[in-house]
C-alpha cells in the first residue's frame, strides 16, 4: 500500500464531509449527498479491506506508519502526529470501514437536513478511524474527544424519543471518560517522558529522557484512571446507564456506529493501554487486580442479560444485550496473567475478537431493527408479530444475527466467546468460577434472543390495537440487501474460518508479551 | 533623561493618549453617528501596529533584557506581547462598535475617549515594574470604565456604575494596603528590590521572621485586589450584575481586555517580585483562588437564563483555569525543561482572548438582531442567522475545550502543568469543572441548531460586516491554533522567559 494510506483513511471522510456540509447545495451546485456519501464510504471500505490484507503478519509490529514530528515540538511537552496499525488495530480499522458503509446505506431514508446529517456521519467515521490508528496518546485523545460533537448532533437532531436528553447524557458520560483519560495520559507522560505508545512500551517507566519528568504518581492510580475512563465507554456495569438511552433514541445509522465501533474504543483502550502499556510499566498491577475484573466481567454479563430479558422495545433490547456482551470483554481482559502462568493468550485474543464480532453482529441487528422500524413505525414488541410473512428476508437475516449473538457454532460470536471462556477457565480459582457464571450468560442470551425473534417476527399475527399496517410492509430493497449481506458474510466467514481475524489479533496480542 | 528611543518605545501609549483628546475635540465639531468610533479604531490600529512591530523587533533580535524607562516601566517582550494582545482586542471591539453601538449611547465622543484612556492604563499596566506605578495604572483602567458604564440610556446603568465604583474602590484600597505592608518591610516598592530582600530572608524559619510573613501577607492583599480586574475569587461578586447591566461593548471590554491586563500585572508581581523561595507559600493561595473561581463560575452558570449573565459566570471559571497554570509553577521551573505553568497560563490567556472575543462579538451581533439576551430566544437562531451561529458554536466548543480548537490546547497545557507540578487535586477539580461546563455551553448550541422555532424563514440578516469579518478571523485562529499550536506556543515560550 502507498504511504499515507492511514492518514488518507482518517482525513478523507472528515474533509469530504465538511465540504459536503458547506458546499453541496447552493445556488451553483446541487450534489446528491446520499450518493456522494455512499461513494466516499465505499472507497473507505475498499481501502480498509486492502489495508487489512496488506498488513504483513510475518513482519508484525506497527506498519503503515505516517508521522509528522513537529505537531507540538517542545522539549517539555512533545506530542507527535503519528499513526500506524498493528495486529490489534488492523481488524478494528476494517470494522470501521465496513460499518461506515453500512451506516450510510441505513441512512438512505433520511429526509431532514440531509447534508448536515451526512457531514456529521462522515466526520464521525474519520474521527473513529483516527482513534484506532493513533500511536500518540495525545493524538488518540484528540480523536477520542472530537467524536463527541458529531455524535451529539446526530443523536439529538435525527434521534427519536427523548433524543435531547439521551444526547446530553451521552455527552456528559463521554466527557467524563475523556477527562479521566486526559489525566491518565498526562500523568503517563510526566512519568515516562513521551506520548508515543511504542516508546513507552519499549522503554518503560522512568526509563527515558531525563529525570526531570518523573513525578510521584503511583502507577496503580494511573491504571485506575484509565480503567474507569474506558469502562464508561465500554460500558461496564455501574457506568453503563448512558448506553440504552443513547442507543434507543439514536437514528439507525448512529446506533450501528455506536454499537459497532464506538463501544470498541473502550475495549481497544483497555487492551492497548491497560494491558499493553501497563504490562511494561508494572505487570503486578494487572495480575493483582485480575480476579476482581473477572468478577466484575461475569457480573456484568449476567446483569446485562437479565436486564435484556425484560425489555419490550426491540432496539432497547439489543442495546442492553451490548452491556452483557461487553462483560465478556472485561472477563477476557482479566485473563491477562495467563501468558505468564499457562503461556497462552486465548483470553486476550478472544477479547479482541469479541470486539470485532460484536461490532458486526450488533451492527447487523441494529440495521435490521432500523429497517423493520422504518416499515412498521413501532418497535414495541407486543405490537409486532407475524412479520415473517411480509418480510421474509429481514426475518431470515435477523435470525442469523440472533444466532450469532447467542453464540451458535459456525457463526463468529461462538469463536470469540469460546476463546474467552477457554482462556479464562485455564487460570483456575476465581477465574474458573467467574467463567462458569458467565457461561450462563450464553443461556440467557439464547433465551432473550429467541424469545424476541419469536415474539416480534414469528408468533401471532397482529394484535387488535397494533398500529402496524400489515398490508403495506415490504421487504429489503437491493441496496439494503447489499449492506445486510456484507455484514452477514463477515459473520459467517469469521465463524467458519476464524483464523482470518484471529491470526491478526494473535500477532497483536502476542507482541504485547514478546515485544 | 528621556531619549528619543524611549519615546519610540512608549509610542503605543502616546498615540492612544493623543487619540483620546482628538476624539473628544472632534466630537464637538462633528458628531455624526459613528464618527468617534471610527477615529478610535484608527488610533487603536496605529497603536496596535506600533506595538506589534516593537514586539516583532524584540522577539526577532531575541533581546533578553528588555528596556527600562525611568526605572518604573520595563518595555520587554512580555509586556509588548500582552500589550499587542490588549490593543488588538480593543481594536476588534471598537471596530464592531462602529455599527453596533450607535443607538445605545448618549454621548459617543466621551465614551470612546474614556475607552482609549482605559486602554492606555492597561497597556501601561503590562510594563510596570514598581508597585505605585502599577496602582496608578490600575486606577487609570478602572475609573474610565465607571464613566463608560454610566454613559448609556439603559435602566440599570447608574446602579451598575455605582456597584462597579464601590467594589473597584475597595479593591484599590486593598491593593494599597498590601503595598504599604510590603513597603514597610522592604523599604522599597520596586519589584526587583523586593525580590532581593526575599532572597536575604530565604532560609529563615517562617514564623521566627515576621518580615517574611508580612511580605507574603502584603503580596496576597495585592493579588486579591487585582483579582477584581480578572474577575476571580475573592472579588467576583460584581461580575454578573455588571456584565448584565452594562452595554454589551463594555461587557466584552471588561471580560476580555480588562482580564488580560489584570493577569499581566498579577503574573509580573508573582514572578518578578516574589522570590522563588516563597513560591510554595503563595502557590497554595493561588490554587485556592483557582479552585473556588472554577467551581463557583461553572456551577452558577448552569442555571442562567440571560446569555450575558451566563458568560459572566463562565469568565469567572476561565479566570480560575488561568490561575491553575500560575499555581503550578515550580521554583526555577522557567530554567529547567519542565513544562512551566506560566507558559500554559499565557497560552491560555491568548486562547481565552481570541475565543471569548469571538463568542461575545457573535452574541452581540445575534442579540441585536433577535433583540434579546434571553437564552431561550436563541431557539432556531442557527437557521435564521446561520453564519454567525456557526461562528458562535465554534467559539463555544473552544470555551468548552473540545479538541481541534485552541481552547482544548489551552486546557491540555494548563492541566498538564498542574499534574507535572504535583497538583493532581487541582487538575482533577479543573477537569471535572470543564465537564460540568459542557451542559451550559452545549445548551446554547442545542437551542440554536437543534430546537426549531416557529419562525423558519431562511437567513434574513447577514449581520454587521465588521463583526462578520472579525469573528470569522477569530474562528479561523481558534481552529488553526487548535490543530497546530506549535507556532503560538513557541512565541509564548520566548515571551515568558523574560520573567525571573
Amino acid at each position: 500500500m502507498p504511504g499515507g494510506i492511514l492518514s488518507f483513511l482518517i482525513f478523507f471522510p472528515i474533509i469530504s464531509g465538511i465540504l459536503i456540509g458547506i458546499f453541496s447545495q447552493n445556488k451553483y451546485l446541487n450534489v446528491n449527498v446520499k450518493k456522494t456519501s455512499l461513494l466516499i464510504t465505499g472507497i473507505q471500505m475498499i481501502l480498509s479491506i486492502l489495508v487489512f490484507f496488506s498488513y504483513d503478519k510475518t513482519l508484525g509490529g506497527f506498519q503503515f506508519i505516517d508521522y509528522f514530528d513537529s505537531w507540538i515540538p517542545f522539549e517539555a511537552f512533545t506530542a507527535r502526529y503519528i499513526v500506524g496499525i498493528d495486529g490489534l488495530s488492523a481488524p478494528l480499522i476494517l470494522l470501521t470501514g465496513i460499518l461506515g458503509f453500512c451506516a450510510v446505506i441505513a441512512s438512505m431514508n433520511i429526509q431532514l437536513r440531509q447534508k448536515e446529517y451526512f457531514m456529521w456521519l462522515l466526520v464521525l467515521q474519520g474521527v473513529v478511524t483516527g482513534v484506532f490508528a493513533s500511536l500518540d496518546l495525545l493524538l488518540l485523545f484528540v480523536f477520542w474527544e472530537a467524536e463527541l460533537i458529531p455524535m451529539y448532533f446526530l443523536i439529538s437532531i435525527w434521534g427519536s424519543g427523548k433524543a435531547h436528553y439521551s444526547a446530553m447524557k451521552f455527552l456528559i458520560f463521554t466527557l467524563t471518560s475523556g477527562a479521566l483519560l486526559l489525566i491518565g495520559i498526562v500523568s503517563l507522560y510526566f512519568a515516562t517522558g513521551t506520548f508515543t505508545m511504542f516508546d513507552i512500551t519499549e522503554l518503560g517507566l522512568y526509563g527515558i529522557v531525563n529525570s526531570n519528568f518523573s513525578i510521584a504518581i503511583p502507577a496503580i492510580f494511573i491504571f485506575f484512571i484509565f480503567f474507569i475512563g474506558f469502562a464508561i465507554k465500554l460500558p461496564l456495569f455501574p457506568v453503563h446507564s448512558w448506553l440504552p438511552d443513547a442507543h434507543t433514541d439514536a437514528p439507525t445509522a448512529v446506533s450501528i456506529m455506536l454499537a459497532g465501533v464506538l463501544l470498541k474504543m473502550g475495549g481497544y483502550g483497555l487492551l492497548r493501554i491497560n494491558v499493553d502499556i501497563f504490562n511494561y510499566i508494572d505487570p503486578s498491577i494487572l495480575t493483582d487486580l485480575a480476579p476482581y475484573f473477572a468478577i466484575i466481567g461475569a457480573f456484568s454479563v449476567i446483569y446485562g442479560a437479565l436486564l435484556t430479558i425484560q425489555q419490550t422495545d426491540l432496539k432497547r433490547l439489543i442495546a442492553f444485550s451490548s452491556v452483557s456482551h461487553m462483560g465478556y470483554v472485561v472477563l477476557g481482559f482479566s485473563s491477562y496473567g495467563a501468558f505468564a502462568s499457562v503461556g497462552s493468550t486465548e483470553g486476550l485474543g478472544g477479547t479482541a475478537l469479541q470486539l470485532f464480532t460484536h461490532g458486526t453482529i450488533t451492527g447487523l441487528a441494529f440495521l435490521l431493527v432500523g429497517l423493520t422500524y422504518e416499515r412498521t413505525h413501532t418497535r414495541y414488541i407486543p405490537h409486532l408479530g407475524g412479520l415473517v410473512n411480509k418480510m421474509p428476508l429481514i426475518t431470515t437475516f435477523f435470525v442469523i444475527a440472533g444466532f450469532a449473538s447467542l453464540g451458535l457454532p459456525g457463526l463468529s460470536g461462538f469463536v470469540a466467546e469460546l476463546m474467552i471462556f477457554v482462556g479464562t477457565f485455564k487460570m483456575g480459582s476465581i477465574w474458573a468460577i467467574s467463567t462458569i457464571v458467565a457461561v450462563f450468560g450464553v443461556v440467557l442470551a439464547a433465551a432473550y434472543t429467541l424469545w424476541m425473534i419469536q415474539r416480534a417476527y414469528f408468533g401471532e399475527r397482529v394484535q387488535e390495537d397494533s398500529p402496524v399496517n400489515f398490508d403495506q410492509l415490504d421487504d429489503l430493497n437491493r441496496l439494503e440487501l447489499l449492506s445486510v449481506l456484507i455484514l452477514t458474510a463477515t459473520i459467517v466467514i469469521v465463524g467458519i474460518y476464524p483464523a482470518i481475524i484471529t491470526d491478526m489479533f494473535n500477532v497483536g496480542v502476542g507482541e504485547i508479551f514478546t515485544r | 533623561m528621556i531619549t528619543l528611543n524611549d519615546i519610540l518605545l512608549l509610542s503605543p501609549e502616546i498615540v492612544l493618549t493623543i487619540g483620546a483628546f482628538v476624539v473628544i475635540i472632534a466630537d464637538l465639531f462633528y458628531s455624526k453617528k459613528s464618527f468617534s468610533a471610527v477615529i478610535t479604531s484608527l488610533f487603536l490600529a496605529i497603536s496596535a501596529v506600533l506595538s506589534v512591530a516593537l514586539t516583532a523587533n524584540l522577539i526577532s533580535y531575541n533581546d533578553p533584557s528588555g528596556l527600562s524607562i525611568i526605572n518604573v516601566l520595563s518595555i520587554d517582550k512580555y509586556s509588548l506581547f500582552l500589550k499587542s494582545l490588549i490593543l488588538l482586542s480593543g481594536l476588534s471591539i471598537s471596530l464592531c462598535g462602529i455599527n453596533l453601538l450607535s443607538k445605545e449611547l448618549k454621548s459617543k465622543g466621551e465614551f470612546w475617549a474614556l475607552f482609549l484612556i482605559s486602554i492606555t492604563g492597561m497597556t501601561l499596566l503590562t510594563s510596570t515594574t514598581e508597585m505605585i506605578t502599577a496602582w496608578v495604572a490600575l486606577e487609570l483602567t478602572s475609573l474610565p470604565v465607571i464613566g463608560m458604564l454610566a454613559l448609556n440610556q439603559r435602566k440599570y446603568s447608574l446602579e451598575v456604575a455605582l456597584k462597579y465604583l464601590i467594589l473597584s474602590a475597595t479593591s484599590s484600597a486593598i491593593i494599597l494596603m498590601g503595598i504599604a505592608y510590603i513597603y514597610g518591610v522592604s523599604g522599597s516598592t520596586f519589584f526587583s528590590e523586593i525580590s532581593m530582600l526575599e532572597t536575604a530572608l530565604s532560609g529563615k524559619f517562617f514564623f521566627k521572621d515576621p518580615s517574611s510573613i508580612l511580605i507574603l501577607f502584603g503580596l496576597i492583599l495585592v493579588v486579591s485586589g487585582a483579582s477584581f480586574k480578572i474577575a476571580s475569587f475573592p472579588f467576583f461578586s460584581w461580575v454578573p450584575d455588571v456584565y448584565q447591566g452594562a452595554p454589551t461593548i463594555v461587557t466584552i471590554y471588561l471580560s476580555v481586555v480588562s482580564k488580560i491586563a489584570g493577569l499581566s500585572i498579577i503574573i509580573r508581581i508573582l514572578f518578578d517580585s516574589i522570590n522563588s523561595s516563597m513560591i510554595n507559600e503563595w502557590a497554595i493561595y493561588i490554587s485556592i483562588m483557582a479552585a473556588v473561581s472554577m467551581t463557583v463560575g461553572n456551577v452558577m452558570a448552569l442555571r442562567q437564563s440571560n446569555i450575558k449573565r451566563l458568560f459572566a459566570y463562565s469568565t469567572i471559571a476561565h479566570a480560575g483555569y488561568i490561575l491553575v497554570g500560575l499555581a503550578s509553577s515550580e521554583p526555577d521551573s522557567l530554567n529547567s525543561s519542565n513544562f512551566a505553568g506560566i507558559q500554559s497560563s499565557v497560552f491560555y490567556i491568548v486562547a481565552y482572548a481570541i475565543t471569548n472575543l469571538t463568542a461575545f462579538l457573535s452574541v452581540l451581533s445575534i442579540s441585536k438582531e433577535i433583540n434579546s439576551f434571553s437564552i431561550e430566544k436563541y431557539k432556531g437562531v442557527g437557521i435564521k442567522l446561520r453564519f454567525q451561529s456557526i461562528i458562535l458554536s465554534i467559539a463555544l466548543i473552544s470555551l468548552l475545550g473540545i479538541p481541534a480548537t485552541i481552547g482544548f490546547m489551552g486546557k491540555a497545557f494548563i492541566f498538564s502543568s498542574a499534574i507535572s507540578n504535583n497538583l493532581m487535586w487541582l487538575a482533577l477539580i479543573g477537569i471535572l469543572n470543564s465537564v460540568i461546563s459542557a451542559y451550559y455551553y452545549i445548551r446554547i448550541i442545542k437551542l440554536m441548531f437543534i430546537d426549531t422555532s416557529e419562525d423558519q424563514r431562511p437567513e434574513t440578516y447577514s449581520g454587521d460586516l465588521n463583526t462578520r469579518i472579525i469573528t470569522s478571523f477569530g474562528a479561523i485562529l481558534i481552529l488553526m491554533f487548535g490543530l497546530a499550536p506549535a507556532m503560538l506556543l513557541g512565541i509564548v515560550e520566548g515571551v515568558v522567559n523574560i520573567l525571573q
